[in-house]
């Protein structure tokens, strides 16, 4: 399965507004993506991870594009 | 930190016949398990699943098999003076599906086992998000017990979740707002145990359910989580209340259910989520549990919360 890791670019972490934005964007590729074995589609379970700036976390799915997506927003900062 | 304390820890031991129970006679068994079990063990054992820190405090001699076993689960495990060995709860379970429960009472407790507990916690909390005192009482116990430690607690600032019924329950009921826990995470047939109201008629009715619920929060608990079974839970605050009915769920077991609903609010909590996110994770991590077999504790992965549907009861007007 492809995975990979990529270091948290938000300053706040992966919380509200990151967690949302990339839950929505897992939502739209529609393929089946784990952030460290949580649902990369649902927000409130990214914000459970309490993964910080700069923490690394681990992007898995069976769809090389969808994890390479994923991957590519959270080493964004994404709530500016 | 999570800490959870488990006054009347067990070994849950599920021994699987071929055949029927046969009295009297001899069989053979097909297979035996057996896991240490409690409520505080449990909301540990999901902690360290998820990732959160844990500690245990449990009555139980330091080489007592349940402390060997809540250590290889990697539960940082704080065992105290116990009045004996943790008592064993026997499940004996027929092809048919019957199931044969022969719980045993545990060992009296005395005050110098209590305290010992007590202090453990008391020690241990300042350190601690949240301290949950869960599950019922040794035998020996006073029912007051919870209600005289969550004085103490609530007097050195620690965050006190408290999840149990019966006599402790009504003890800490009769004891508010004195004993006022920041939560408290009754059932419908709990709530209703006090309140006065049917039980079933509870749990089919969340603004009923959170009606009831209200009660607690005017007598001084922060805040109320009512699980209602297949129709999801109830959370009541001073700022308002809200429902969440859980995603289709095909029930295997039950057992540990509430448990996992109490940390998923619990680890909302910790992670900043706002009150009707919190319940969301509490709904989706308790039907988590109830599709897994037995006491199973889900795994974040196991838990989803796209199909939990929260609304909005109603919004006090401060």
């Amino acid at each position: 399965m492809p995975t990979k890791s990529v270091v948290v670019g938000s300053a706040v972490g992966l919380h509200a507004r990151p967690a949302a934005i990339i839950a929505e964007k897992a939502g739209e590729l529609g393929a089946e993506v784990t952030i460290n074995g949580v649902d990369a589609g649902s927000s409130l379970m990214i914000m459970t991870l309490g993964a910080g700036n700069g923490d690394t976390v681990v992007v898995a799915g069976d769809d090389q594009a969808a994890v390479d997506a994923i991957a590519a927003l959270i080493e964004q900062d994404l709530d500016t | 930190m999570i800490l959870t304390l488990t006054p009347n820890p067990s070994i849950d031991r599920t021994i699987t016949l071929a055949g029927e129970l046969a009295r009297g006679q001899v069989q053979r068994v097909v297979s035996v398990t057996s896991q240490g079990g409690g409520k505080g063990v449990n909301i540990s054992r999901a902690s360290v699943i998820a990732g959160e820190p844990t500690v245990a405090v449990v009555p139980a001699d330091k080489d007592d098999p349940f402390v060997t076993e809540l250590l290889a689960a990697g539960i940082d495990c704080r065992p105290v003076r116990p009045a004996g060995g943790v008592r064993v709860n026997i499940t004996i379970t027929e092809p048919d599906g019957t199931t044969t429960k022969l719980n045993s009472p545990g060992a009296s407790v005395e005050a110098v086992h209590l305290e010992a507990m007590a202090s453990t916690l008391l020690a241990r909390a300042p350190g601690a998000s949240w301290t949950v005192l869960a599950g019922s009482l040794p035998a020996g116990a006073p029912p007051e017990f919870y209600a005289h430690l969550v004085r103490r607690l609530r007097a050195i600032h620690a965050k006190v979740a408290v999840d149990t019924s019966d006599a402790p329950l009504r003890a800490l009921v009769d004891a508010l707002p004195g004993s006022a826990p920041d939560l408290m995470k009754p059932n419908g047939h709990e709530l209703a145990s006090f309140t006065g109201s049917d039980a079933d008629e509870l749990e089919n009715d969340p603004v009923k359910a959170a009606g009831a619920a209200r009660t607690l929060i005017d007598r001084g608990v922060g805040t109320v989580l009512v699980t209602l079974g297949s129709n999801g839970a109830v959370l009541v605050t001073r700022e308002g209340s809200w429902h969440a009915a859980p995603p289709p769920t095909t029930v295997v077991s039950t057992v540990g259910a509430g448990d996992s609903s109490l940390f998923g609010y619990l680890l909302g909590d910790i992670r900043g989520l706002a009150a009707p996110d919190r319940l969301a994770l509490a709904v989706a991590y308790g039907s988590a549990a109830a599709g897994l077999p037995g006491t199973t504790i889900p795994a974040p992965a196991h838990v989803h919360t796209q199909h939990v549907i929260v609304c909005a009861l109603d919004i006090a007007i401060v």
